[in-house]
């Protein structure tokens, strides 16, 4: 008997399944998703970040900061990710629907960043850990990042309002000074528009503290 | 490498094979001519352990897929029937809980600046180990750098800081910051007994209308021990009087002095 | 074997087999000519492409234990160089290694000459151009940052042009074989023709061109991800050894029954895995169960295939003494069993709490990249090669540097790390230990990584360098064949290699 349509029915038939169940009804619950409003002060959440944020973006991607951080936090009660205060509740679907591409991670080389614009708003703080993470967490494996930074020469008016906090082993020769270029700020501005602690329905902030 | 009987070698040795040329086909095919059979099947029955194997395995999909799947919902993200899974609890004792959120609220949210260790990092982030000013009696200035933050020069051990520090009044909780500072003042040789929950209460409540960080001059004003900063115009311990004086620069203190006798 | 083809060999093979009579001989080497020129094409394509992978393997792997190593610039930053070694060994080594093996199983087993190979050729001319285009639009920034297909969308457009010629014609081989009973290898590969291109268009589809919104597109990439692994290097890793196996050894497959069993549990819950990646994710629980439940039901067709496997070899270990061939198979086929067991593991809810975001999944990837699929390309290449070039492999030292350091290298590499990637997320669970912390605990098994990879790479290039050797010795003047026997040891029975 010739078994090969067989064969060919059965092996379109089987991804048909997976395609059905995890693709398509996935869309189908998930893919229409809208901001939520809430009822008390009207405000609206996730909204699309704005222009430097949304550029800051894209050099994220550019980069691949997300093979080392992921962005999503696990349950309470699964995983320690809210103990290390990485977030007050766990990530839902709905605080990705504006987001391209979704960029969650699989991999924690480095902490997990959905609300590092809650727990790290300083800009001096993420200027200095980008342009050398040894800076501010000593024994870090994340690679520095100075080919984001400018060294320039200090002008005769004094140095740039911007220019970096470093010292030691780490500060320029006298003289000079390290700015961030405007990817350097981009890229900033994007971390520190990473906040997700807010109430939705399918995942409210736990109301008692410990 | 087996010693092998070797057909005649031809005459002009730098001749390119070919099919139908002069070597032997079956020299050039030895490969293949020496490779066994196409692979073909057997009929072993399959295993009964298998079969049961199967029929375990599916029988635990089925239970699982049934109990664990939040009734197939798009917002059912909890896997457990009865709702929110929360921590199993392990049995600690309240010291052991509030040393822990301690410890987990240090790495959460002080150790980007001032390091594990807390050795901070010189020239931009002070130490907590062996700081001067946690190494004091009173509670009541830390507990207000953790709440509304710290900003401008401040001088630690000796040396001089310029760099701010972010406020976490909105972030951490009452019991948050009672528990982290006395993490801080009990690790790496720190002396000072725990920080009481009351306290950070109560310096909360009374520092409720204060958005902007503390400077250090302000804070040198505020009495180590003890709740609330004098009233304006009661008279400080001589002690206080003292210490606010000698870290206060010339101008300010004139200023200082101008304002007391105003009043 | 101690003599060149003879009568004597001829008779030593089984007589019931109508295979051994010369006219099918004639009819294996008409069909190995027909494919020599396309496989070997895809194999020294694949090769180079390992070479460059496996240099951005280790240079990745030493920034991760030395971030200041080489950090200057944007294109050699950790990201992109992890990001070009993974396209470069998947897409370049991995697929066109695997298109090889794919072509010359399809068309013996059918029993039909390659068709149309000028096509084909095109097609692997394409997917060299496409790749290349990818990679270097990678280290330039232009990455789509979808995991498993970062190549940017104006170098995707070609090599989806060479998928699909090449499943093209693979079906229409397929279609007009001359061999009736359709052999457990065939179903393997006849399946991840058809399921790849389907995968592959749809995640370019909802992730790049048109991209889905929030995280359907994670549901959708690691559906594709996933699946990349089980329904495409998988099918033609167990292809592979569900051919050369019994080949080698001259025994028929265990049982006709497990190979059904395996072949359909496989194709029925294997697709259904995806969201294994994503436990504790921001999904509805019902995603994340199915997968696990699917995770879990793979243990039916694993354990169907090793004991397939197992008792095809009973009684025949002997042979990986002398068998280049078998020695890669059969340790593609253990890791095969071994690397899918830690995979059903890993997606337990239990166990992902632990051991999820850490370099455990690193090193499971590479247990069944590596030393499932990749040891069992080795091995078919090692049994293709000599037939393709009709020429005898020069070195057995090289073969046996190239074993041993990958056998070596591999495990050394993957079992560690595994333990190191468990400590790291016990760790990672106890929020009263600094992050720095868990990242110093890892330190100690990314090291080791990066020593093995070297190991790995000498490998490698040991076996390139005989690669190249046979090659020229192809292109070369004629010389006596001796066939490549491993230990120099003159077997009792023939011993076909």
């Amino acid at each position: 008997m010739n078994y090969g349509p067989l064969l060919f029915l059965g092996i379109l038939f089987t991804l048909a399944g997976s395609w059905f169940g995890l693709v398509l009804l996935p869309n189908q619950q998930l893919g229409a998703l809208q901001p939520n409003v809430n009822t008390n002060t009207g405000a609206i959440y996730p909204q699309p970040i704005p222009g430097e944020a949304a550029q800051g973006r894209e050099i994220y991607r550019s980069l691949g900061c997300n093979y080392c951080h992921t962005q999503q936090v696990r349950p309470d009660g699964f995983g320690a990710d809210i103990q290390r205060g990485w977030g007050k509740r766990r990530s839902v679907a709905r605080d990705y629907i504006y987001q391209k591409p979704v960029m969650l991670g699989s991999s924690r080389t480095g902490p997990d960043l959905t609300n590092i614009g809650e727990r790290q708003p300083s800009y001096d703080w993420h200027y200095t850990h980008l342009y050398n993470p040894q800076t501010t967490s000593k024994g870090s494996i994340m690679p520095p990042h100075a080919f984001l930074f400018r060294t320039q020469r200090i002008a005769p008016d004094g140095p740039s309002t911007n220019a970096l906090k470093l010292s030691g082993e780490f500060a320029p020769a006298p003289g000079w000074e390290v700015v961030p270029t405007p990817e350097a700020t981009q890229l900033v501005e994007y971390l520190r528009s990473l906040k997700s602690s807010v109430d939705i329905p399918e995942a409210p902030l736990p109301k008692s503290e410990e | 490498m087996p010693d092998a009987p070797k057909a005649a070698l031809p005459s002009d040795a730098t001749l390119r094979p070919d099919q139908g040329e002069q070597h032997d086909v079956t020299e050039i095919h030895a490969a293949l001519l020496r490779e066994q059979p196409e692979p073909h099947d057997g009929f072993e029955p399959v295993s009964l352990w298998l079969v049961a194997l199967t029929g375990v395995l599916l029988f635990w999909g089925g239970y699982y897929l049934a109990n664990f799947s939040g009734r197939f919902e798009a917002d059912e993200y909890s896997e457990f029937p009865h709702g929110q899974m929360t921590a199993a609890a392990l049995p600690e004792t309240p010291e052991q809980k509030f040393a822990r959120i301690g410890a987990q609220v240090f790495n959460a949210n002080c150790v980007v600046c001032h390091q594990a260790s807390g050795e901070g990092v010189s020239g931009q982030f002070p130490p907590l180990a062996g700081s001067d000013w946690v190494n004091v009696d009173g509670a009541a200035r830390k507990i207000r750098i953790v709440l509304h933050g710290l900003g401008g020069p401040i001088t630690i051990n000796g040396t001089a800081f310029n760099n701010q520090m972010n406020s976490f009044k909105d972030s951490l909780s009452d019991t948050d910051i009672a528990a982290v500072l006395t993490y801080v003042r009990s690790s790496w040789g720190n002396k000072g007994g725990p920080v009481s929950v009351d306290e950070v209460k109560a310096i909360r409540a009374e520092t409720a209308s204060r958005d902007a960080a503390w400077t250090a001059e302000e804070l040198l004003n505020i009495p180590l021990t003890g709740g609330a900063a004098p009233a304006p115009g009661a008279p400080p311990g001589v002690d206080q009087l003292k210490e606010t004086l000698k870290a206060l620069p010339p101008d300010q203190l004139k200023a200082l002095l101008d304002g007391l006798e105003a009043k | 074997m101690s003599q060149p083809a003879t009568p004597g060999v001829l008779a030593a093979l089984s007589p019931r087999d109508a295979d051994t009579s010369s006219s099918r001989r004639a009819e294996l080497a008409e069909i190995d000519a027909s494919t020599s020129g396309t496989v070997l094409l895809f194999f020294l394509a694949g090769m180079v492409w390992l070479l460059i992978g496996t240099a951005f393997a280790l240079l990745a792997s030493y920034k991760l234990h030395a971030p200041d190593f080489l950090s200057g610039q944007a294109w050699l930053t950790f990201g992109r160089i992890r990001t070009a070694h993974l396209n470069a060994v998947i897409f370049g080594f991995s697929a066109e290694v695997a298109v090889g093996v794919l072509l010359w199983l399809m068309c013996r087993l059918c029993r039909v000459p390659l068709m149309a190979q000028s096509v084909i050729n095109a097609a692997a001319v394409f997917w060299n151009v496409g790749l290349t285009v990818g990679i270097v639009g990678i280290l330039k920034g232009d990455t789509t940052g979808v995991e498993y297909l970062e190549m940017p969308k104006y170098a995707t457009p070609i090599l989806f042009v060479a998928f699909a010629l090449i499943a093209v014609w693979t079906i229409v081989i397929f279609r007009f074989r001359r061999e009736q009973h359709l052999y457990v290898s065939q179903w393997y590969l006849l399946a991840a023709v058809l399921w790849f291109p389907w995968l592959y268009s749809t995640a370019q589809l909802l992730l790049v061109l048109e991209p889905a919104r929030g995280t359907v597109q994670a549901a959708v990439n690691w559906w594709f991800g996933h699946n990349v692994l089980g329904l495409w290097f998988t099918p033609i890793g167990l292809a592979a050894i569900y051919y050369f196996l019994p080949k080698v050894i001259g025994r028929p497959i265990h049982s006709y029954y497990l190979s059904v069993l395996g072949f359909w549990t496989l194709a029925l819950f294997y697709n259904w895995n995806g969201f294994h990646h994503l436990v504790g994710g921001p999904f509805p629980a019902w995603m994340i169960t199915i997968s696990i439940v699917a995770s879990v039901m793979m243990i039916i067709p694993v354990v169907s295939t090793a004991i397939n496997h197992h008792f095809t070899m009973v009684g025949h270990f002997g042979k990986l003494k002398y068998s280049p061939t078998l020695r890669f198979i059969v340790f593609g086929a253990v890791s095969y069993t071994v690397s899918s067991l830690q995979g059903v593991l890993s997606s337990v809810r239990w166990f992902s709490e632990v051991a999820h975001f850490t370099h455990h999944t690193v090193a499971h990837a590479h247990w069944g990249m590596y030393a499932f699929f990749t040891m069992t390309m080795f091995g078919s290449m090692y049994y293709i090669l000599p037939r393709i070039t009709q020429r005898e492999w020069p070195s057995e030292r090289l073969i046996s540097i190239h074993f041993w350091c990958t056998a070596v290298g591999i495990i050394l590499y993957v079992a560690p790390l595994s333990w190191g990637g468990w400590l790291q997320g016990k760790a990672m669970l106890d929020a009263t230990v600094p992050f720095i912390d868990v990242v110093k605990i890892t330190l100690p098994w990314l090291k080791l990584r990066t020593l093995m990879g070297l190991l790995l790479a000498v490998g490698h290039v040991a076996f390139f360098a005989n690669l190249v050797w046979i090659l020229a010795r192809r292109f070369g003047p004629y010389r006596q064949p001796e066939p490549m026997i491993l230990a120099g040891v003159t077997p009792a029975a023939p011993v076909g290699k």
